[in-house]
């Protein structure tokens, strides 16, 4: 059992910051595309994707994002890790619940109808990721904010953004210190005692989350990093960029109406 | 001479304290001048830290005067972009926990960052991460992110993004700190590479290895939060009596 919490704490502290790191952005035919209008097309997809009631569109508008990916030279093997590791969680905790709840009454029950509902739930989630993460691994970080500042979103938030991004890579690491620490300290393992531990984990890790937003907020500071942040200068949209959106917005629209 | 000169930084009575009361800091005078180069020594929680960070406009004391060219710092001093950009642009603090100076998922975007704000163009920007990078041998590192750095590798990449702006004020928290002894000495060098370049370094130490070769003049903080003396590097390192006294050696 202890076992099991240990691996299942260093799964997520791994995955969490395999997502958050970044790597390195390979040329490539979506690399090249505006970022502005990178977003715009991510935002369709979202909308389009909530829309969407038959499984099939959802499968194909799926499969198009490996394709996407296949196409930015994306290692798929990671973007495929990269978007069903999450799934089980959500799995677990919104999906499995309503699948024996029938709708309109209040008992408990299976039925096809709710059974299908929960796994077109699952895919757009899956299919939401797939699309986030290939915008994250085509796009330079300081583009995606000058992206996000491009369709109009405030300097504040973004500055936000990369706070809360920077505090949570702190974070984890300080999780992962003190995990490390106890593992050193242990030599043989008692249950009772490893749920004391993880209780006294959770007490630390409050303290030193507020010491750390503030001395992160200071580190801001000291390097002139205020609200008004500034970002690279976006870079000119091509007409082959309109090209794209208008593509995108038609493969849209095609599943959308279904074939 | 130098009392012609206005002080860059002036602290009257400057004490401070933490949420919890306790004492940081207690009645603190002091003034720097250009080109000074300055060890802040004193044994762990004798308010080194706390120091730098009122230097540094980040902390604000609760007793006390701080003026930082000539102009008394407030809080409020801060709200004024133009002060505020002039302060940032020359006044830089490397932060003991380097961690919380990084921000940036590459190496090349944190150098570029300070860059950026202060709105060079993007060939200049390229020029002189560049020039930094090769300054601080770190070009192998551009691409990798900072986080997953050695203790050594971050400091020098914290340190190649403040210096890229090129301040004139260097506020060094524990710079040698957690680095093995090579890595150390070629930071030392940087310190006094810097320093020839005419820079104001103050670095808080209590490393007494390193002192005499990054400073003339020394602040020693005492276990009370107070300033024990204030001296010449050497007239203070050959009095082996008082470092032993307070804890030094
Ligand atoms: N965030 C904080 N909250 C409360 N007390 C603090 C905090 N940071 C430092 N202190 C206390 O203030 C005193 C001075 O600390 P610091 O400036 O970090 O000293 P130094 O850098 O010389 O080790 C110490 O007694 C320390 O315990
Ligand atoms: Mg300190």
């Amino acid at each position: 059992m202890s076992n099991f919490i240990d691996k299942t704490l260093k799964d997520i502290n791994k995955i969490l910051r395999e997502t958050l790191l970044f790597e390195e952005i390979k040329e490539s035919f979506l690399s090249k595309i505006n970022e502005k209008i990178k977003v715009i097309s991510l935002i369709f997809v979202l909308i389009f994707l909530s829309f969407f009631q038959k499984l099939s569109s959802i499968i194909i508008l799926y499969l198009f994002s490996i394709y996407l990916g296949y196409i930015g030279k994306i290692n798929i093997k990671v973007l495929l890790k990269r978007t069903w590791t999450f799934i089980p969680f959500f799995t677990l905790i919104i999906v499995i619940p309503s699948i024996f709840m029938i709708p309109g009454k209040l008992s408990l029950g299976f039925t096809m109808e709710s059974l299908i509902s929960a796994i077109r739930f699952v895919l757009r989630v899956a299919t939401s990721i797939s699309y986030i993460q290939i915008f994250i691994l085509t796009t330079p970080w300081t583009k995606i904010f000058s992206g996000l500042k491009g369709i109009g979103i405030s300097s504040l938030i973004i500055t936000i953004f990369i706070m809360t991004y920077r505090y949570i890579l702190l974070l984890l690491k300080i999780a992962e210190d003190l995990y490390l620490a106890k593992k050193s300290r242990t030599i043989n393992i008692n249950w009772k005692r490893e749920q004391i531990w993880i209780g006294n984990t959770i007490g630390i890790l409050a303290v030193k989350t507020h010491e750390l937003s503030k001395e992160v907020s200071q580190g801001m500071l000291s390097r002139g990093i205020t609200k008004d942040l500034i970002f690279p200068n976006n870079s000119r949209i091509s007409s082959k960029d309109i090209l794209v959106l208008i593509f995108i917005i038609f493969i849209l629209f095609i599943l959308y109406i279904e074939v | 001479m130098k009392s012609f000169k206005k002080p860059i930084f002036k602290l009257e009575n400057v004490s401070f304290y933490y949420l919890d009361h306790k004492v940081a800091l207690s009645s603190i005078n002091l003034e720097i001048y250009e080109g000074e180069r300055i060890c802040l020594l004193g044994p762990n929680g004798s308010g080194k830290t706390t120091l730098l960070k009122i230097l540094d406009g980040l902390l604000y004391p609760q007793e006390g005067k701080v003026f930082a060219f000539s102009k008394e710092i407030k809080e409020k001093t801060f709200d004024d972009p133009e002060f505020n950009r002039f302060f940032r642009k020359n006044v830089v603090l490397l932060f003991q926990n380097v961690e919380a100076q990084l921000f940036s998922p590459r190496v090349e975007d944190e150098i570029s960052l300070g860059l950026i704000q202060l709105g060079l163009k993007p060939e200049d920007i390229k020029e002189r991460v560049k020039n930094i990078s090769g300054f601080f041998h770190i070009e192998h590192l551009l691409e990798r992110s900072p986080y997953q750095l050695s203790e050594g590798e971050k400091k020098k990449v914290a340190l190649a993004s403040l210096l890229v702006i090129d301040p004139s004020i260097i506020l060094l928290d524990e710079p040698t700190n957690g680095l093995d002894p090579k890595s150390a000495k070629e930071f030392i060098k940087y310190i006094k590479e810097l320093e020839v370049r005419g820079k104001t370094v103050i670095t808080a130490t209590h490393d007494l290895n390193i002192v005499h070769e990054i400073s003339d003049k020394v602040y020693i903080l005492g276990e009370d939060k107070r300033i024990l003396r204030i001296g010449k590097t050497e007239e203070i390192l050959n009095d082996k009596k008082f470092l032993e006294d307070t804890n030094l050696i």
